[in-house]
């Protein structure tokens, strides 16, 4: 009995991980790059979702293709996202940056009620993976489809940015932005191009998150704050830490569940997550 | 009488044809409350379009009394603040005789202390009991619901659960108004039919997955699981549910589930579901010598030819603002002047009312008129409603 | 835009006590609950303009306040002279408590700190269901009453009571701005480091500064509650800290009325919106990020 109670936390807590950690990749991103906290980055999921099923609706979409239009689709998002936000307020307190996107997520939520309507929509499955079960574990399709999208985009960035000029721009950018510029990086290009990641990383995760729980106008603070938690657990900096820290606030959840009950999750949970955030190592001192 | 009513429901939704008088006289202006915007609009706005419908319907028959329905509707934003200013806005700026909504419970909740105050009758479409359960809710004289009640809905799962032989439940419910009232009434009805509750659980219905409430209720070994939520939650617990291995629970959600989006989010999930729901989910099952078929019928035409179905698809809480704006004017048809006063004490004494959820018949203590016998048990067979045999 | 600090305070007073004299009473409402955002502005303005500490935990001490005085008003009715200022410190105190371990976070994690004391106040209504009703909310059966001069209840009365807590907290916002602990906060915000080694206590300063926000924010929960007459969760969710850091941010942290005038602007003017219909959303989009660009290029002129 034991054993099915550990493999069912291990199994809700992946599937709640999946959704969590991939969000949370996509707001480290732009932190990282950025010191910015982007408060649309749910609404990026909605919108790439949306476009992604209307696509859908009107031609025949193969995996590689609804992967690639995904990407290419959450990229010109995240640019726009850029151009009306931070670009706009390059020199800008970052608070007055933040509040940016908050005003960028009504936006874009205004955006789905016009060209969608309010009521939730189910975009098709576009990528052929089945559940997986293992004996106890099981891993139902959504959940399989985000951890593998999560671990590929994981390995493609981790790539990207080590083993290209590009993104060793992008990592010096974030490291120290004024350097950078003294080095003749175009960190203002460096800022956009991790807004553009971002959003294709959120359109990508739309694939595993919209056929799990369908796509509404107003699903995208939810989501935001969970990935915002999930990147916050991970440290921000690291790509594997936060997708790590993801699947760990999944797993912290799950387990609440079934030890305790779900009326003390969220409070669990959120407790927990000052207590981790004040009694952490100094390293988290003086950091915007 | 009933047949003066039919009579009457067929003419009104019939498009207009210049033969019937057309109203004359001052307007009699009510007032609407609908959530257009927020976490309520998916529910707010086809009630404002359903209401403004019904509205011209009424006037293109002849009004009522004589003189024109007036609908000024405002947006409440999902919010108990907005809904009470807008209240006050309708009764101290617009004079209105007569208030149709809010959409929430919380929303109706804070309205509902107000008109209680100003003696305005308000005939809501909202879900929870709360506004007309008294006790520490306080008084409702001049609140009533159109939507059938919580218990209302959990009476007719138990009847159906017992018919089964049943004793065994689990409940899985939403940490909101609607679940929490949802799971009040289950626990305190539950011994009534026979049945005991051996687990329960809650979750956030924003939340993306429930698997580990769905196994941990599982591992109780009920012999059905009732989930009660409103909105997407209910399809995804329904797709947790189908996931676990071994032997399931029959799955019985809440009639805030029944439409076309349950069976789209929950997929093959929702098959097996069994769920209570208004007559108006399974339009085809009526006999002829329903007194509902008709209005149904005309009601879900004109749902169409109006253009909402295409916005929002036909679903459980399409009827309620057409029921709300039948009771006030049945009502006011009833007191034979557009006085408040007149209007409470009819909307009270209104016999054998045949809307779309049901054949209301209210009374001083029961402001809401629908008994179990208004609705009928579901089930989820090949992606359609049926009734549950 | 010379006009002298006092003259723009007292034209400011001047205005709002007309509106509060002239407006009827359905419409004073919808003043009323503007002036409840705008109070909340205020206390915010303390940690963040004050102290440059972010806070988005502003909507769980309004929401300490209500229901604080709410059901403590169930069990002692009458005694609100007693309960109002109890309320009112004890939600000071707590968030000065808080404050001090969250001092040295940096500006990110602060903001998920203080949104999680947010989540966690309304997970525990939610939770605690037999005191607090959960999300069905309370009806609030006793008004605030005052011995001599009976129930302060009604719109005029409670837009006077709102206008009161925007003076005496302007009041004590405009002296401690001033003052030299005013001075070790500006210091704090501007360079914690050099703070630290003039020898400031920077937790210490910090938590007055929060607490005083924190109290003034329960203050304004405690009017609105008791006139609205219906509490429930969803009036003190996230949103309210949100909106209350967007209108703070919009009208520049720091100073004293421009995010007031803000706050109460754009609130009526999002109010009038309703009109456009499905349109709403984007348009209140919009609108807030033109204010937010307006301010800034107004700054960098």
């Amino acid at each position: 009995m034991l054993a099915l109670y550990l493999a069912q936390i291990i199994n809700s807590g992946l599937a709640l991980g999946a959704v969590y950690g991939i969000m949370a990749l996509g707001f480290s991103l732009i932190f990282s790059a950025s010191r910015l906290i982007n408060f649309a980055q749910g609404e990026l999921l909605l919108l790439g979702g949306l476009s992604i099923m209307t696509l859908a609706g009107v031609m025949q979409l193969s995996p590689l293709v609804a992967l690639f239009a995904a990407g290419a689709a959450g990229y010109l998002l995240g640019r726009a996202l850029f151009a009306t936000t931070l670009g706009l307020t390059l020199r800008a307190s970052p608070l007055r940056q933040l509040m940016l996107t908050v005003a960028a997520s009504l936006v874009f939520q205004g955006v789905a009620i016009l060209a969608w309507g309010k009521n939730p929509l189910m975009p098709p499955r576009l990528l052929p993976i089945p559940d997986l079960r293992l004996g106890p574990l099981f891993l139902g399709r959504d959940t399989a489809t985000a951890l593998l999208l999560a671990v590929v985009s994981m390995v493609v960035l981790g790539l990207f940015l080590t083993r290209t000029r590009l993104g060793r721009a992008l990592r010096a950018t974030s490291q120290n932005a004024v350097a950078a510029r003294l080095q003749g990086v175009d960190t203002v290009f460096c800022h956009a191009l991790s807004f553009a990641l971002a959003g294709a990383l959120a359109s990508l995760a739309a694939l595993a998150v919209g056929p799990q729980t369908g796509l509404r106008y107003d699903m995208g603070l939810g989501l935001g704050l969970k990935g915002f938690a999930a990147a916050t657990i991970g440290g921000y900096t690291s790509l594997g830490k936060v997708f790590a820290g993801g699947i760990l606030l999944g797993l912290i959840e799950a387990a609440l569940v079934l030890t305790l009950s779900g009326e003390f999750k969220e409070t669990a949970t959120y407790t927990l997550i000052i207590i981790l955030l004040v009694i952490a190592p100094r390293e988290h001192d003086e950091r915007p | 009488m009933v047949h003066v009513l039919l009579l009457l429901a067929v003419l009104l939704c019939w498009p207009a044809t210049g033969v019937l008088a057309q109203a004359t006289g001052d307007p009699i202006v009510i007032g609407g409350l609908f959530a257009q915007s927020g976490p309520a609009a998916v529910v707010g706005t086809p009630s404002k379009l359903v209401a403004e419908m019904t509205v011209a319907q009424i006037n293109d028959m002849g009004g009522v009394l004589g003189r024109p329905l007036k609908l000024i509707a405002y947006d409440t934003e999902s919010s108990p603040d907005v809904a009470l200013r807008q209240a006050r806005q309708l009764v101290e700026g617009d004079k209105v005789l007569a208030i149709i909504g809010p959409t929430s419970t919380g929303e109706g909740l804070a309205v509902k202390k107000y008109t209680e105050e100003k003696h305005v009758p308000i005939i809501m479409t909202v879900g929870g009991d709360a506004v007309i359960a008294g006790g520490k809710f306080g008084p409702y004289e001049w609140t009533f619901k159109a939507p059938q009640r919580t218990a209302t809905a959990v009476a007719k799962i138990y009847d159906y659960l017992q018919g089964k032989k049943i004793t065994k439940i689990a409940v899985l419910n939403s940490k909101d108004a609607f679940g929490q009232d949802g799971l009040a009434d289950l626990k305190a009805n539950a011994a009534k039919y026979g049945i005991e509750i051996v687990a329960e659980e809650s979750f956030d219905n924003k939340g993306t997955d429930f698997s580990a409430q769905a196994f941990k209720l599982q591992a109780a070994k009920p012999q059905a699981a009732v989930v009660w939520t409103i909105g997407p939650a209910g399809a995804i617990a329904a797709k947790n549910f189908a996931a676990l291995p071994g032997e399931r629970p029959l799955l019985v959600q809440s009639h805030g589930q029944p439409g076309p989006s349950y069976l789209e989010l929950a997929g093959e999930a929702a098959g097996g579901t069994v769920l209570p729901g208004t007559k108006l989910m399974a339009p085809e099952s009526l006999a002829d010598e329903d007194p509902q078929k008709i209005v149904i019928e005309s009601f879900v035409k004109a749902y169409k030819d109006n253009g909402i179905q295409e916005k929002f698809p036909l679903n459980t809480h399409s009827g309620y603002a057409y029921d709300a704006l039948t009771l006030l004017r049945a009502g006011l048809e009833k007191a034979g002047k557009a006085d408040p006063e007149a209007l409470r004490a009819a909307l009270e004494k209104l016999e054998r009312v045949v809307g779309v959820s049901g054949v209301y018949t209210l009374s001083a203590q029961d402001h809401n008129g629908l008994g179990p016998d208004s609705m009928v048990m579901l089930i989820v067979d090949s992606n359609r409603f049926k009734l549950a045999p | 835009m010379a006009v002298p600090r006092n003259v723009s305070l007292a034209l400011f007073f001047a205005a709002l006590t007309g509106v509060g004299l002239f407006t009827p009473g359905f419409a004073l409402l919808a003043v009323n609950q503007h002036l409840f955002l705008a109070v909340n502005v205020l206390a915010l303005n303390f940690c963040l303009g004050l102290g440059g500490q972010i806070s988005l935990a502003q909507a769980a001490f309004a929401g300490l306040g209500a229901y604080g005085s709410v059901l403590l008003h169930a069990l002692f009715p009458g005694a609100s002279l007693l309960i109002a200022p109890c309320v009112v410190l004890g939600t000071g105190l707590l968030a000065a408590a808080l404050s001090r371990p969250m001092e040295r976070l940096g500006e990110g994690f602060l903001a998920m700190a203080t949104l999680c004391v947010s989540l966690v106040f309304t997970n525990l209504v939610l939770t605690l269901e037999s005191v607090t009703g959960g999300s069905a909310g309370l009806m609030v059966e006793r008004p605030l009453a005052l011995p001599g001069i009976g129930a302060l209840g009604g719109d005029k009365l409670t837009f006077f009571l709102f206008l009161g807590l925007l003076a005496l907290g302007s009041y004590v916002f405009l002296t401690l701005r001033d003052s030299r602990l005013g001075r070790a906060l500006a210091a704090c915000r501007d360079d914690g480091q050099a703070a630290s080694s003039l020898g400031i206590d920077r937790a210490a300063v910090r938590s007055l500064s929060f607490g005083l926000g924190g109290g003034l924010s329960a203050a304004a929960g405690v009017v609105h509650g008791h006139y609205t007459g219906f509490i429930s969760p969803e009036q003190f969710h996230l949103e309210l800290s949100l909106k209350a850091l967007l209108f703070l941010v919009i009208g520049g942290p720091g100073n004293l009325l421009r995010p007031l005038v803000a706050a109460l602007v754009l609130e009526t003017a999002m109010g009038w919106l309703s009109v456009l219909g499905d349109a709403r959303t984007l348009v209140n989009g919009l609108l807030l990020g033109a204010a937010l660009l307006a301010g800034y290029w107004r700054i960098k002129k």
